[in-house]
């Protein structure tokens, strides 16, 4: 039985095909090898909700079998989480990634009633109480323009979910900040074992120009204006110079841990910079179907830490590192823009890796405690790291890691998935959660802000006396006092 | 569209949550892992105990409607494709595994269950089941039944057939059968279990299995040879067998396989060999270094250029790895990947490859075969494009001349991926009428309908694979 429900309206098919990534669609060869990695095919064991059928729903649009506008075709890709776990284990190659991106620019592109409507009626301006407990997130919302895209995909009628995520906010008075466009400096000591390192390491490919490190004593600071910050500038030339990337929701609600990454960062040797004119990586308005904002954003990334000139761009939230991987291909219709974003990937890296790299903490104080780690999606399938937070983590004096079962399996967090599809998002938890028990760890560490906020709700609800951190955050407290 | 009240009684049976009936939901059950072939059924059905199943199977042969069993939809000859419409039958909730008997060294459990998940938990006690098909991570064991999947062990362990003891199935009329047990020994009347393995889903739908288990080995050593000819590495194969020693696993690599793999892995091997071959031996430790060495022995004696044998567990990972990496390798060449698995005695392995190789130049195809080579089972790959017809005709004349070509050296059209329908139109030149004449009374014997898994294994006529499927 075929669905011919296609009128005038719909675009033809050669365009749905260019539309949906149809060479991708075809390299799947249906195997089902990825069924198995699928944390939401984990939960219904139903083809519906795996990798494998959403690339045969796509396919069936594409080829005209299926109403673009079916809305089962839309459920399905709005229900997958977006870990990319089945792009790891893919026989065949198959770049999932842009399937799902390209799928969901175009059912938002189709998605025409409702945003106002929904908007109106959504009840959050007459609540503000929910209105205060959302302020952190609602800040990070405006900051990054998400906020047309999040009235757009009909989040706000959820809004009263985030309530449940309150008390894992931090406090909003005073939160701790790195200053914009200023050194933190490394001491000389350990600056020279950095550089040492660095230059006798080979981090990947993809970085190794960023890693030769040439001397930069030649180099004019374009930006700084004050005598001082020309004077830090001249001795941050000395050592490895590296560009903190924010992101929107650690600076917004877990500005803290922007902190302390610089911390253990001059801690073990290179300066640390608060790049200036930084923006939200893009992640979120890529992953829901807004390319063009995603694209504004990266460009905007581009030029600021092209304006620093680092040599390594860190980031420590595994989603924004792998929306770094994004740039060269989100660009890729503009010649010197993908030249840039090109050059910008290769001087990007995770905060775990460059410390592991580095291999500069001794010193650290003990922390007698068990502690497990769960992996970030994207840190783990799209940047490939999975072995440096857990050797981190083991090289603090006095810590016993145990490995937590299915820790590269994804947590349900997604984005603003946990927002958007809040039940399903919590089916995926309560299958972590049975294994979080087993552990008996007194931290749970996480490489992402949006696992950490998914996870410590989790903890708190099923009232687990287990404390959920940001990796960066837990080794920041075995740092040494400030000397 | 079935009528309605074939909806409502599935509805009865199963409830809301166990039941899709829109265009979205059925979409991915139209097919399984065998390329070119899809057709949408008409409603997918999650039954949740051997009761439904025999009450969905009830409705069906009460109201004539098609029904096909399905596990995770791993297959490779079309077995799962829901060709001629009506119900799929989604078998994986039913994954219990129920009991692993440490006396009787047998293990019980669901179909929907899948193969790896059964391995690890027995190898947890110490205990091993052999069978290790490619799709071990996903494939349902209900799936392996059915098929008869083989796997990488089949030259000392053998295949499904050989491990399953029991079977607890249901009838197309909905009666419950159960054959076979946990007896070793067990002749009373036709062997219904092993009539059903490989049958495809086409007599019955399993609801339960029980497996026999082996001690788990003690050592496992691994070693790869390369050759600079193929029948060299074809000797080496035969050597081996006639000095008495049955290699848990003896792969094959053929040059085309060697170079896709060494482009994909950076690993090291070298590409101007013709073929490579992976050896594995397993059991007591000191059997299987002293077999290794006279394996390694062997196959310089044949003239393999180079012999490595791994001196740990690690480094058989790394040599393993190259056979892993076959079907990634591959399968990247090209959009579309056909696996095929025609199968010669061992003794025609040299021969066969060369047969392939020459096949896939004349109708200018692109063929990689690679394979178990202890079986004679090979996978001749196809890498093509299902988008250019002109080419997918030229494949399909040359997996023809394959398949004759196997069945002229005394061979067989399948391996262990089954006929389904990728293979249904060779049934015949295989077996010669009357032999399909019993198989088709044994077929009306226990469905005189025809509803289970219409379509497959007789072919109506003779057609090639056909690029999806529609009705009008």
């Amino acid at each position: 039985m075929t669905h011919e429900v296609f009128s005038s309206q719909h675009p033809p098919l050669a365009e749905l095909a260019e539309q949906l990534a149809y060479d991708d669609l075809m390299n799947c060869m249906r195997c089902g090898f990825c069924l198995p990695a699928c944390p939401t095919y984990a939960v219904t064991g139903d083809d519906f909700d795996s990798p494998r059928g959403r690339i045969s729903l796509a396919k069936a649009v594409a080829d005209g079998q299926l109403s673009p506008d079916d809305p089962g075709f839309a459920q399905a890709f709005d229900r997958c989480i977006g870990c990319l776990a089945c792009q790891e284990v893919c026989p065949s190659g198959v770049q999932y990634n842009r399937i799902f991106e390209q799928a969901r620019a175009f059912i938002e592109a189709r998605r025409t009633h409702g945003p106002v409507r929904r908007l109106a009626f959504s009840g959050l301006f007459l609540h503000q109480g929910l209105m205060r407990t959302a302020a952190a997130l609602m800040r990070f919302y405006q900051k990054s323009g998400l906020q047309a895209l999040v009235r757009k995909s009909g989040v706000l009628h959820v809004m009263g979910r985030l309530g449940a995520l309150e008390p894992l906010l931090p406090k909003l008075a005073a939160p701790q900040r790195m200053a914009s466009g200023q050194w933190l400096l490394p001491s000389s000591d350990r600056a020279a074992h950095a550089v040492a390192q660095v230059q006798r390491i080979d981090l990947r490919n993809r970085r190794a120009i960023a890693l030769s490190a040439p001397a930069r004593k030649n180099r004019v600071s374009s930006t700084a204006t004050a005598v001082e910050a020309a004077q830090d500038s001249e001795r941050a030339n000395a050592c490895l110079r590296v560009g903190l990337f924010g992101g929107c929701i650690m600076d917004a609600a877990l500005s803290v841990t922007n902190v302390n990454t610089a911390r253990l960062l001059q801690y073990a040797g290179v300066a640390v910079i608060n790049v200036r004119g930084q923006a939200c990586c893009g992640a979120l308005h890529a992953h829901n179907g807004d390319l063009q904002h995603a694209r504004e954003l990266a460009k905007r990334n581009i030029a600021a830490f092209e304006q620093a000139e680092v040599d390594l761009i860190v980031s420590n939230a595994g989603g924004c590192g792998a929306q770094f991987f994004e740039y060269p291909e989100l660009l890729q219709d503009e010649p010197l823009w993908h030249a840039r974003a090109c050059r910008f990937l290769e001087k990007v890296v995770d905060v775990t890796e460059l410390l592991d790299r580095l291999d500069n903490l001794e010193g650290l104080r003990p922390i007698e405690a068990v502690v497990t780690y769960q992996d970030s999606c994207h840190l783990r399938n799209v940047m490939g790291v999975t072995e440096a937070p857990r050797k981190l983590i083991q090289s603090v004096p006095g810590v016993r890691f145990v490995e937590l079962p299915e820790a590269e399996k994804c947590c349900g967090s997604g984005g603003i998935y946990n927002v958007t599809q809040y039940d399903f998002s919590m089916q995926v938890l309560d299958r972590k959660l049975a294994f979080l028990k087993q552990t008996q760890a007194d931290y749970l560490l996480t490489t992402n802000p949006g696992c950490q906020l998914q996870l410590a709700y989790v903890a708190k609800r099923s009232g687990l006396p287990l404390k959920v951190m940001h990796i960066v955050d837990f080794l920041a407290q075995a740092l040494p006092e400030e000397r | 569209m079935l009528p309605a009240q074939i909806y409502d009684a599935l509805l009865d049976i199963v409830g809301s949550a166990y039941l899709r009936i829109e265009p979205s939901q059925l979409v991915p059950y139209s097919y399984d892992a065998t390329p070119l072939f899809q057709h949408l059924p008409d409603a997918v059905v999650f039954p949740g105990s051997t009761d439904e199943v025999a009450r969905i199977l009830r409705l069906c042969a009460q109201t004539n409607t098609k029904i096909v069993p399905r596990g995770n939809g791993s297959g490779l000859s079309g077995g799962a494709v829901p060709i001629e419409g009506g119900i799929v039958l989604e078998m994986n909730r039913l994954h219990a595994l129920d009991e692993i008997d440490t006396a009787n060294l047998t293990a019980t459990f669901g179909p929907g269950l899948v193969t790896s998940q059964l391995s690890k938990a027995v190898e947890a006690q110490g205990l091993f089941y052999p069978p290790d098909p490619g799709s071990v991570v996903i494939s349902s064991l209900g799936g392996n039944v059915a098929e008869c999947a083989g796997g990488m062990r089949g030259l000392k362990y053998g295949v499904t057939k050989d491990y399953v003891l029991g079977l607890e199935a249901v009838l197309p009329n909905g009666e419950v059968i159960r054959t076979g047990g946990k007896n070793t020994k067990d002749v009373a009347g036709y062997d219904l279990t092993k009539l059903l393995i490989g049958s495809e889903g086409t007599l019955a739908v399993i609801t339960e299995i029980t497996v026999k288990l082996l001690p788990k080995p003690a050592a496992k050593q691994t070693a790869m040879a390369l050759f600079d000819t193929l029948s060299q590495a074809a000797a080496a194969v035969a050597a081996i067998i006639a000095g008495r020693i049955l290699p848990a696993t003896l792969e094959f690599l053929d040059q085309p396989t060697l170079k896709a793999v060494e482009a994909y892995t950076h690993a090291g091997l070298p590409t101007d060999v013709a073929a490579l071959l992976l050896i594995e031996q397993d059991g007591a430790a000191v059997v299987v270094q002293e077999e290794m060495e006279r394996i390694a022995a062997i196959c310089r004696q044949q003239g393999a250029r180079e012999v490595r044998l791994a001196r740990d567990a690690q480094e058989g990972e790394a040599l393993m790895s190259a056979r892993r990496a076959t079907l990634p390798a591959l399968s990247r060449l090209r959009p579309t990947t056909i696996l095929e698995d025609a199968t010669v005695p061992r003794a025609q392995l040299a021969t066969m490859v060369e047969r392939i190789n020459a096949i896939a130049a004349h109708h200018g195809v692109m063929i990689s075969t690679f394979g178990h080579a202890g079986d004679g089972n090979l996978h001749p790959t196809a890498l093509t494009d299902a988008r250019n017809p002109e080419e997918i005709e030229a494949v399909e004349q040359a997996f023809d001349d394959i398949f004759r070509t196997a069945l002229q050296l005394g061979g067989t059209i399948t391996g262990e991926h089954g006929v389904g329908l990728a293979k249904a139109a060779y049934m015949e030149v295989r077996f010669g009428k009357a032999a399909i004449e019993v198989m088709k009374g044994i077929k009306r014997a226990f469905d005189p309908q025809g509803i289970l898994n219409p379509g497959k294994m007789f072919a109506a006529q003779t057609p090639r694979r056909v690029v999806v499927n529609h009705d009008p």
